[in-house]
């Protein structure tokens, strides 16, 4: 005897539609269709759903008649001044940063040498990931903006 | 010039080659924003956000992939922001018959108002199903969320778009 449990209108529909998909399911044709062949609800589902799915299968996306490349173009050329403010703020961090570390150390005398080397490379490193992202991805730079611009 | 080369091109910083990127994939990205944000201005404004995503993290991108399915997940992303900040619900979705249809003009207004009323999870799974054919397996691996899952929620959504094409509209959405 079948341990299996048996079979629900959800599972059987379920797997009408997948069939439909076109992805394998984990049913084989005969359950299914002794099922639906037994059951009215799904005999009048599966109609319903076989008729959606031949519409939605009809359908495409409208084209919107839009180019969106002269504003992304703009928006590469108009990134420098907001890179710029970034930089600034790098800077800036990264100095007051290593200046309070130095302060630190002529005030309290670290004791652990390791510490005085490790610290600072640290801040560096954490300052300038936070502030400018992955250090892997591109960045446009003037240069070759203007490179661009004159080809 | 095929993706490849033009990524390679793009990672030296051609931003022409980009262009051709942007204008082979742009159709496919407002379609699919549009879907998404539910109108044109925060579907334009997604898309292009996402391209210039795309352009700054080209350097992570794996040459052995397709770019559409890895743009499509900062697409979705940037979609989302934009519905966020519009803070509005998705409008309606703008999809049209691929060839003559066969029914009545009735039944294509139903499932276009159908669609419009179901919700946006909804809607990207059966869009990008239908629309764009993608399998299971793509769906499950771009959206990140297990095979059997695509499954009940493709199967949960279509039944809901059939509740609604015979259910009369009720008031707002």
């Amino acid at each position: 005897m079948s341990a299996r449990s048996p079979l629900t209108c959800d599972d059987v529909q379920m797997a009408v539609l997948a069939r439909l998909d076109g992805e394998a399911v984990v049913l084989t044709p005969a359950d299914i269709d002794g099922h639906v062949a037994s059951c009215n609800e799904c005999r009048v589902a599966v109609a319903d759903l076989t008729t959606l799915h031949a519409k939605l299968d009809r359908m495409v996306h409208s084209q919107l008649d839009m180019d969106l490349w002269p504003v992304i173009r703009s928006g590469m050329t108009a990134t420098p001044p907001h890179l710029l403010r970034r930089e600034r703020g790098v800077i800036i961090a990264l100095t007051a940063g290593l200046g309070a570390w130095r302060l630190a150390q002529l005030l309290l005398d670290l004791p652990v040498p390791v510490v005085n080397s490790v610290v600072p490379l640290a801040l560096i490193i954490l300052v300038l990931w936070r502030f400018t992202g992955d250090p892997f991805a591109i960045r446009i730079t003037r240069l070759q903006l203007e490179r661009e611009g004159a080809s | 010039m095929q993706d490849a080369e033009a990524i390679r091109r793009c990672r030296q910083g051609d931003l022409e080659a980009f262009g051709q990127m942007v204008r082979r994939y742009q159709q496919r990205a407002l379609g699919h924003a549009r879907a998404l944000t539910g109108n044109d201005a925060d579907a334009a404004d997604a898309a292009q956000s996402a391209f210039l995503d795309a352009f700054v993290h080209l350097g992570g991108f794996e040459e052995t992939r397709e770019f559409y399915p890895w743009f499509y997940v900062l697409l979705r992303n940037r979609c989302y922001k934009q519905r966020a900040r519009s803070r509005d619900q998705a409008g309606p979705i703008e999809l049209v018959e691929k060839a003559a249809e066969t029914g009545s003009a009735e039944d294509r207004y139903d499932l276009r108002r159908a669609l419009d009323r179901l919700s946006v999870d909804d809607r990207e799974l059966i869009v990008l199903k239908h629309v764009d054919g993608w399998t299971y397996d793509e769906l499950a691996e771009r959206l990140d969320i297990p095979r059997g899952t695509v499954m009940s929620r493709l199967f949960h959504a279509r039944q809901r778009l059939k509740a609604l094409m015979a259910a009369p509209e009720r008031g707002h959405r």
